[in-house]
Order: C-alpha cells, then structure tokens, then sequence
C-alpha cells in the first residue's frame, strides 16, 4: 500500500524562501519540493489569518488567498478542480484563523523569481488557540530540522553515507534525504539556518503576547510626515515594469496606518493631478 | 599451471576431504578450463562429481538472504515439532533457533531432521530464506547433518525479544515480561471446551496481548515471568503472544519496569510496528473521509450498508450508527483514526438520535458528514487506543480521545528557554 504523504509543519517564511524541486521517477511520482531545512515535502499543513480572497479566473473559477502566519504569508490558489474551494471562499469572512492541508506548489516563470504556493485539499476555519498551537508545533518541528541541518553540514558527508549518518541519529529518512539535497543545493546555509531561527523564536514570542497588546505591537508604526508622496513612492517602489498591484500598494500602506478609504482618495488626488494612471484594472502607475 | 590454480585446487580439496586425489581434480580442471569453462563453475561441477556439496563457510553473521547453500557449525539453541497444512497436506516441520559465536537466527526444518536442543551439529546444504523481512534459515532434504562432539566451542544463549520487536508469526520467541492482566476463559473449539488464559502482557518497551492454550500457574497477575519458546499470532490486527504445550513459563526474579500507562509515541514510530496496543498519539486532524456521519449497518453482519440492501444478506431493516473516519498527523507521519458513535457524541456533540435529526431536517444525508467536517478539519487531537499495521494501512481504533488543553504560553516559554533566548 502507498504511505500517504506527511503534512510537514512549515512557517511561510521557509516555505517562500524554497525554490527546489524534486521529482522523483515518472510522470505519476509525487513532486516534492526541498525546503531549506531538508524538509522533502509534497504536502502540508498551515495555519494563519486569512487576509486577502479573490476570484481571479476569467473563464473557470481560479480562486487567490492570502494567509498570513507570523513570519510571512502563504498564497494559495484553489482551481476548478478544488470545487469546494469556491463554496468556502465565498462565505469566508476576512480576518478569519483558517486552517489549511494542501500541496505545496513552486511555479518558476524563468525570470529569475520562483513562487511558492499552496494547492488546498483541505480548508477550514479554526480557532486561535488551534492556530497558536500550530505556530508551536512549527516551532519545533522547524527547530529540529535546523538543528539536524547543523548536523548535516558539520558532519562533511554527502549523498548515502549522510543519510544514513542522520538516520542514525535518530533523524527521519524523509527529512534525511531532504537534508542531503538542500545542503548541496542552498548556498549560504548557515547564515540562513541562523535567521530563521530567529524567525522562529520572534513567531514563538507572538503566543506570548497578550490579545490586547497584540493587535497595537504587531505593526512597526512609522511617522508619515506627508501621506500622498509616502504613496507615491510606494507606488513606484513596486512597479516591475506594468505597474504596481493595487492590493499590494494596500499591504504596504498598512504598516503606516494609513487605510484603504485614505488610501483610495489620495490615488484619486494623485490622478486628478496627472501624476499615476491605471493602465489596467487593478494596476497603477506613476507619470513621471 | 599448478601455480595458477593452487589456490583452487585447496578450495576443493577443503570441500571434498580425502574423497579426491590432487592428480585427478588437477587433470579434471585442466580439462574443463581447456573448454573453456569459467572457474567458479569448473570449481562447482568438480565438487559435485566427487560427491560433495557445493555449500559455502559461513558464519551466521556473514549469512545475507541471497545464500542459496551453505555450510554452517551452530548450537541449537532451540527446537520445536509444529504441524503444519503445506498445501493440503499435514507435515510436521521443525522451528527453532541455532547460534554460533557470532548471532543467532530462526531456522525451519521441512521434515523431522535429528535436531536436539543443546548440541552443536555441522550443517552442509542449509540455504537462506527472507521471511517477514527476517533471515532464517532453511534446512530441506538435502541438508547434511554431523553432530560435533565437542559442544563447548559455541557460547550461546537465546536472545530476549522485546515485546515492540515482536512481528506477525515470530517463532521460538522468549520474553521476560510482566502480566499485567489475566482472565480465565472458556471457549469452544474442534477438540470440545477449553480453557484458556488471556491478558496483557508488558515490558519497557511495549504492550502486547496474549492467549494461552494451556493452563499455567505462573499466569498470574502482576508476575514477572520468562516465556520461552512462545510464538506469535496477528489477532484485530495487533500480534498476540501464544503460549502452548511447547512453551515454558517461569518465575523471574529480574526486575522489569513495565510500561503500565499508555505510552505516547510519533506517528513515525508507531508505523514501525505491526501493531500496538494502548498507545497515545497526537496530532492533527487532515482529512475526514467520505463515509463519515450517519451510516446505516446490516443488523446481522454489522456491515455499512448503501440503500438498505446488504452485500450479504439482501434487504434488511438498517441499524443506524455514527462514526468518524479520518486521518490523523503529527508531521512524522500519518494514519487513520477511526472513532465510534461514542466517542464521536464525546468529542463533537453529537449522538445517534441527533445525527438523525440533522439528517431529516436537512433531508440530505450528508449533512452529518460535512458537519463533522467543520468540526474536526485542523484540530489536534489527542487519541488513546490500539493501532493496526495491515494490509489495509495503518489503521487507529480509538478507545478514547480529547481536544489536548495546554498552557501553551508556558510551553512557549519552554521552547524559548531550552534555545537560549
């Protein structure tokens, strides 16, 4: 009988930082990706703060969301063939905790950017104590594979004889045959293995903040001395070329609490003045 | 020539003794190489031509399940007569356990060879078997038997099986445990009633039941207790120790810490297992699969039935239950839960009569289903109960589960501690 694949425990932070891919055999193997923590993984599960849904298919439904955990977000795309994925994004209220088991997916468009994203099998609204004990169990299971990562990289061995080396230090054979292919595949390991056990311990601390509190901490406030140049650069900072997205000028505005009502009517002020354009819908840019 | 193959010719001779001149295998290699004919199989056809056996030297420890013949010197450690069907046909075989200084392996005699427990034999023409992932040796027709006088060369005593080791049809096994549970029952069988003794038997490791066939007074509870020469036997899928008329029981004055409560294991490691009782595992819930909710069971077979019609026994009046199938995982590996109409009123609130309800009132049996859903999809879940490692996969009958509550504050600050920050 095929073992069903396990739902690895990984923060968005690791995932969007993956850009492996592994395949294994035939068209009809799994695919897999390689996280940079060895972590060899064909699905998972998530948890977080729905922040974002929208339908973006123009002939069949394609539905896009954002969750967000406490060290970045998880996108996931719900297709026509998730059927039950329309009928739960449509009555999600935003922010929700939801709970998310899905394949995790790498689209790599050759330029250079690869993007992660999650493919849900399973979605559902959970509670917030169910959420923060997920951040907890990701904590450790995250932990213990930088630290078995660690063990990697001091050992020296490579290939076969590493695997076996880690399995018998009491470590997975999945995870050790992932912890083989990223050491020779991420470059700078060490430098990031520290960073995201930073990360980590910032995510763990986020239990510990009282709800009250949490809501004030959570954002870096900064003195935004004048509003409407603030989104004018920020409008230029994201344009790749075609323009900046509308709803990612919304994420970036929110760290300056400046909301999305002030938001709009300075676009407004900003176009009556001849200074940004919207050549398509839901992209702006700046005239310069 | 003679140079080249000396060492060949030793080869033989080691094989053959004094059965075979220097003169003639020299001339017959010089013969069969003329024609070409590989080494290696020169080597054999010689062998075989002056009767001896082709068997190789090995040691138990060098043996691997490729060994199709070959020659070992061990002690029996241990050997038992079993009946049994080899394709309609009754044979009494012989299973045991043979040693040398180097490991000790099962092995299996196809017929009554002169086997006796504690003497040391020279066995020529054993070949190798893979067995439930286990090597054992095979001793079949052909097998050559010479006992060796001298049986204080090998220093052998049977090694202790712990019960987390034991896997499905293990023979000769000798345990050191504790009977934590022992219950005299009657049961019917082709020979007329009989009474047995089952129970729970335990050591640092793991939990296993067993049946015994015969009565034996040192089957009592809280005993500490060396079975030797016990056997096992898959039953609801968890392997059971069986003890028979072959099997010795004695009281042992060694101490053995028992593990008395249930034991939480990773997912990862209990799937190592044939089968388990008693365990803990937590995780999350993944999946709950179609065929949850509402089902309706043959009142004979208890079987789910669809549409009031059993596969078996045709149209009957349906009994109506309630059941959870899922899947649960902890991020080592995963499995499925299965909670009855019990523990599903416990866990989600619901019982039978209910489910009914919310079935008319929606008047779409699926209502309890996506119910359940909603409910359990991303929980963690704390479940106790024996786990099952079958054909069908990994299967957990929940004896009961909770919603685990922790200060999940403090364990935050645990974690935080332990790194150093």
């Amino acid at each position: 009988m095929l073992d069903r694949e396990i739902a690895w425990r990984i923060f968005a932070s690791e995932f969007n930082n993956t850009n492996i891919i592994h395949t294994v055999g035939g068209e009809q193997s799994p695919h897999y990706i390689i996280t940079p923590t060895g972590a060899r993984c064909n699905r998972l599960l998530a948890m977080g703060v729905i922040t974002e849904v929208e339908n973006i298919g123009h002939e069949t439904e394609l539905w896009r969301a954002r969750i967000a955990d406490p060290t970045g977000v998880f996108t996931i795309y719900a297709g026509q063939y998730q059927t039950f994925s329309s009928v739960f994004f449509t009555g999600i209220k935003i922010p929700s905790f939801l709970a998310v088991v899905g394949k995790a997916r790498i689209y790599d468009p050759g330029d250079g950017r690869v993007y992660t994203s999650i493919r849900p099998e399973e979605l559902n609204v959970v509670d917030e104590y169910s959420r923060d004990q997920w951040i907890l169990e990701t904590a450790k299971s995250t932990l213990k594979r930088i630290d078995a990562v660690r063990l990697a990289l001091s050992s020296n061995l490579h290939e076969r004889e590493l695997i076996e080396y880690l399995q018998s230090n009491n470590i997975q054979k999945e995870l050790a045959i992932g912890i083989s292919i990223a050491i020779t595949q991420y470059s700078e390991l060490e430098q990031y293995l520290s960073e995201l056990e930073q990360v980590v311990c910032d995510a763990v601390r986020t239990i510990l903040v009282e709800k009250e509190d949490n809501v004030e901490a959570e954002p870096e406030q900064e003195e935004i001395v004048d509003p409407k140049e603030y989104v004018a650069n920020i409008m230029e900072m994201l344009d790749t070329g075609k323009g900046a997205q509308y709803s990612d000028i919304v994420d970036a505005v929110r760290k300056v609490n400046i909301t999305t009502k002030q938001l709009e009517s300075i676009i407004k002020e900003l176009m009556s003045e001849g200074r940004c354009y919207e050549p398509k819908i839901g992209m702006l840019r700046t005239v310069h | 020539m003679d140079d080249i193959y000396a060492p060949h010719i030793a080869e033989i001779k080691k094989a053959l003794g004094d059965s075979a001149s220097e003169e003639a295998i020299l001339a017959d290699l010089g013969k069969l190489v003329k024609y070409r004919v590989p080494v290696a199989e020169a080597k054999r056809s010689i062998i075989k031509k002056y009767g001896g056996t082709d068997s190789v030297k090995k040691t138990l420890s060098e043996i691997t399940a490729e060994d199709r013949d070959v020659e070992i010197t061990v002690k029996v450690l241990e050997v038992t007569k079993r009946n049994v069907d080899i394709r309609g046909v009754s044979r009494t075989i012989l299973t045991g356990i043979v040693a040398d200084n180097t490991a000790q392996l099962p092995f299996t005699a196809w017929s009554e060879l002169d086997l006796t427990k504690g003497e040391v034999v020279n066995l020529r023409g054993a070949y190798v078997r893979s067995w439930q992932n286990q090597i054992q040796i095979n001793l079949g027709g052909r097998c050559d038997i010479t006992k060796q006088d001298d049986a204080a060369g090998i220093e052998a005593e049977i090694m202790l099986t712990k019960l987390a080791d034991v896997k499905e049809h293990a023979n000769n096994l000798h345990i050191l445990s504790v009977v934590l549970e022992a219950n005299e029952q009657t049961v019917y069988t082709k020979e007329g009633d009989k009474t047995i003794t089952s129970g729970i038997l335990a050591d640092d490791t793991a939990k296993l039941p067993f049946t015994s066939w015969v009565q034996n007074p040192n089957l009592t509870k809280d005993a500490t207790i060396y079975i030797e020469n016990a056997y096992a036997k898959v039953f609801r899928g968890v392997p059971a120790i069986n003890i028979n008329e072959q099997t010795t029981i004695s009281p042992s004055e060694k101490i053995v810490t028992p593990v008395v409560k249930a034991n939480q294991q990773s997912v990862y490691d209990l799937l190592k297992q044939e089968g388990a009782i008693d365990i803990i595992i937590k995780g999350n819930i993944v999946c709950v699969r179609p065929g949850s909710g509402l089902i309706m069971r043959c009142p004979e077979c208890k079987r789910v039935m669809q549409q009031n019609i059993c596969r078996v026994h045709g149209p009957v009046v349906p009994v109506p239950d309630v059941r959870v199938k899922s899947v649960i995982d902890d991020g080592t590996g995963s499995l499925t839960l299965v909670l009855d109409a019990r523990l599903t009123e416990e866990l989600l609130g619901y019982g039978i009569e209910e489910a009914k309800k919310m079935t008319t009132d929606a008047i779409s049996s699926e209502v309890v289903e996506g119910n359940i859903r909603e409910q359990f999809v991303g929980k963690m879940v704390a479940v106790n109960g024996n786990m099952s490692n079958g054909e069908y996969g990994a299967i957990l009958l929940a004896e009961s589960a909770w919603f685990p509550v922790d200060d999940l504050k403090e364990e935050a600050i645990a974690l935080l501690k332990e790194r150093g920050v």
